[in-house]
């Protein structure tokens, strides 16, 4: 979710086993602890914010809503956590995840230093993830803590790559993210159609992705007809058409993001927008590269087409369509003035087939 | 797009602190996290909240230039209002190489909230091109100039008229069986409604709280005292009121402790002026509560602070504690909040924000804290 930061995440986080049970928690942490081990590390260390949270949740569930967190996964045995917050808030903070080994961080300087000795064992290599987005002040307190007891080995591009291929699980709970964003994409579309401002069609598609669901949710729109997507500052409440709008949810820790535009009219931009992204998905399959991928539609107006791995850390368009991945794939157009569109689709690649998870519109 | 507000004089009063200090270019860094209880240099100086990491560089002879991420904000930034260039990059770093130009001693503020790699980044880029001396300079930069503007004021009264609606409403929509996030995100759509974009809204409910938190799947239940910061942006400017409910009619004790904590409020409200060291409102809160013999709790872990200054421009006044030494000025907007853990009850929370005014202070709420209740 990095289209825009929010103050506090405000929907449920609460680690619930009947959606990520403990099954897929130990596949999950003996993968990572695989490609730790094979990097010749002992341990690792993961870091993770309220803006920058996927491989923390990935691994332990836990979604830091006030401040950083830090997991420190030994080769075996227990998983830790310090958290931000006050030891009157674990009680919340334990709602989060499977974990049960947590402490408020307190003194950073003193918990880091003291879970390094605990992980390290005196001496060690310890694998981070997570840790490029670590604010510089925090980064600086766990290279400081790491000088006496343990070399850190930065894991973060092997490590982000599991990531990229999804268990059973989160691919349903990615369809039932996609739901959320359709249930948003709906309610934008009806506000607008209606004769809505964009920030009150944004407000009702909060509501919609929320009241389905939705553990977040994000949308800028254009603040112009046909203009990029913008977040909504101040009251203005204009009444735009075509409006484009670009969408992020997250449901069970699983993201979604779509691109659409609303109020198309007969803009010839949203109708190559379409056309557009019918050709990525009639190429879309498993082993293509994105150079493989249907070019473009032929129309003047048609600007790009990208792929990319909806939520992973990277946030890099994704070379090739890999089995087990999902992908989202964008196409734009634009013209002169008003005439823009956006649209995109979001696609599980199994090994003979390509499903469509979430496909937006020009309407 | 909105009117700036009055900047000019905050920028003059941080060039006259580079000028002292002998600094030629000022490099200051937002790292587009627009929050509550942190400051933000590139707001402070601009008004502008970024989407992404943001730079903004003053010079001693008063040229300046705004660069923000990510690219697509371009459309965006070139209508902001302020006297500087304005440039939108998907690069911040490269964006940034020819800042320092024959500039030899650079100052740099807000670059320990930058992602570690970005800042790593910014500081080779802007080495790699000047030899002379770099050096944090945050705070002589936000002690430049402590008060809000009026524009921020003004913002912060209509936060706070869009916080008390939510407390109304929450009144209103609040019944047992409801999940607190279900209640919470509810809340967070009406404010947005009604004008705020952000909101840090803590909420939260038991029999016995140890802590005010972000809202869980828990259901409210009967019995429940229900906490709730309910803390609003507004174009930018977060304000915070501190509210308490019972999920049913409340008892005589509770009420008799609530009373107390709203007691040790105005306590600490009416020690605010101009002139008085911020620790005096704390020690006022911690008075009637240390009367009442709750002076244990009134030290961590039971409490951390009294209040605290609002973003996301800047946070002065910094924490209402009593370690805080910072004399208060006309202007200075911050919350007060005893927010207190008793044996009795739990956590009880109340707190308004308040301006300091050239007499004295100006609560900033109309309808201040009193205990609510839930209809069960």
């Amino acid at each position: 979710m990095r289209m825009k930061s929010v103050a506090l995440l405000t929907g449920n986080y609460d680690w619930n086993p009947a959606l990520v049970p403990p099954s897929e928690c130990d596949a999950r942490l003996a993968a990572v602890r695989a490609v730790v081990a094979a990097h010749g590390a002992h341990a690792l260390i993961v870091h993770g914010d309220s803006s920058e949270y996927s491989a923390l949740a990935y691994l332990t569930g836990f979604t830091p809503k006030l401040g950083p967190a830090l997991a420190f996964i030994p080769p075996h045995g227990r998983v830790r956590l310090l958290t931000a917050g006050t030891e009157g808030m674990l009680d919340a903070a334990r709602r989060l995840t499977w974990v049960e080994q947590m402490r408020a961080i307190g003194e950073p300087a003193q918990s880091i230093a003291e879970e390094l000795r605990l992980l390290s064992g005196g001496s060690a290599t310890l694998a981070t993830w997570g840790c490029r987005t670590m604010p510089r002040r925090l980064h600086s307190l766990l290279t400081n803590a790491a000088r006496d007891c343990a070399s850190l080995l930065d894991l973060e591009a092997p490590l982000n790559t599991i990531l990229l291929r999804r268990s059973p699980v989160e691919l349903d709970l990615t369809r039932a993210a996609c739901r959320c964003l359709e249930a948003a994409h709906r309610a934008f579309s009806i506000a607008t159609l209606a004769g809505a401002g964009t920030r009150s069609a944004a407000i009702e598609a909060e509501r919609a992705a929320f009241r389905a669901g939705a553990q977040d949710f994000r949308i800028l729109a254009s603040a112009r007809p046909g203009g990029p997507p913008l977040p909504f500052f101040g009251t203005a409440d204009p009444i735009v058409a075509p409006v484009l709008i670009c969408m992020e949810t997250r449901f069970a820790g699983c993201c979604a993001e779509g691109m659409a535009t609303v109020a198309a009219g007969d803009n010839p931009a949203a109708l190559s927008s379409e056309a557009a992204l019918q050709s990525l998905l009639d190429s879309a399959r498993a082993g293509v590269r994105m150079s493989g991928l249907a070019a473009p539609h032929s129309h003047p107006f048609v600007q790009h087409a990208a792929c990319a791995s909806p939520g992973h850390p990277a946030n890099q368009p994704a070379d090739a369509l890999e089995a087990g991945g999902i992908y989202t794939l964008r196409a734009g157009a634009a013209g002169s003035g008003a005439e823009s569109a956006v649209v995109s689709a979001t696609i599980a690649v199994h090994r003979d087939t390509t499903e469509i998870l979430w496909r937006g519109t020009c309407q | 797009m909105p009117a700036p507000f009055d900047l000019g004089d905050r920028r003059n009063a941080v060039l006259q602190a580079m000028q002292s200090r002998g600094v030629d270019l000022l490099v200051a860094a937002s790292a587009g996290r627009h929050r509550l209880d942190r400051s933000d240099p590139v707001v402070f100086l601009t008004g502008y909240r970024s989407l992404g990491e943001s730079i903004f560089a003053l010079w001693q002879d008063g040229r300046a230039q705004l660069i923000v991420s990510p690219a697509f904000d371009a459309e965006r930034v070139a209508q902001w209002p302020g006297p500087f260039d304005r440039v939108a990059t998907g690069d911040l770093a490269a964006a940034c190489a020819d800042l320092p130009g024959t500039a030899a001693r650079i100052a740099t503020a807000g670059f320990d909230a930058l992602p570690n790699d970005l800042a790593e980044a910014l500081l080779a880029s802007l080495a790699a091109t000047q030899s002379g001396e770099m050096k944090a300079f945050d705070g002589p930069f936000f002690a430049a100039s402590r008060p809000k503007s009026a524009g921020e004021i003004d913002r912060a009264r209509r936060a706070t008229a869009i916080a008390e609606q939510g407390m109304e409403r929450l009144l209103e929509l609040a019944r047992p069986g409801m999940a607190e996030c279900d209640l919470a995100t509810e809340l967070l759509c009406d404010m947005k409604a009604l004008g705020a974009e952000d909101n840090f809204l803590m909420l939260n409910a038991a029999p016995r709280n140890f802590a005010v938190m972000p809202s869980s799947a828990r259901r409210l239940q009967p019995g429940d005292i229900l906490l709730t910061e309910i803390s609003p942006s507004f174009d930018g400017q977060f304000t915070q009121i501190c509210r308490t409910a019972f999920v049913g009619e409340p008892g005589r004790e509770l009420r008799r402790l609530y009373d107390l904590v709203i007691r040790a409020m105005w306590a600490g409200i009416e020690a605010v002026r101009p002139g008085v060291p911020v620790s005096a409102v704390c020690a006022a809160i911690d008075g009637i509560l240390a009367d009442a013999g709750y002076a244990e709790y009134c030290h961590p872990p039971h409490i951390r602070r009294r209040g605290h200054g609002l973003g996301s421009a800047s946070i002065q006044p910094g924490d209402i504690a009593l370690d805080n030494e910072t004399i208060l000025e006309e202007n200075m907007i911050f919350v007060v909040h005893p927010n207190q853990f008793l044996p009795e009850t739990g956590y009880l929370l109340c707190g308004e924000p308040v301006r300091v005014t050239a007499t004295g202070v100006e609560v900033l709420s109309q309808r201040t804290a009193a205990l609510g209740a839930i209809g069960s």
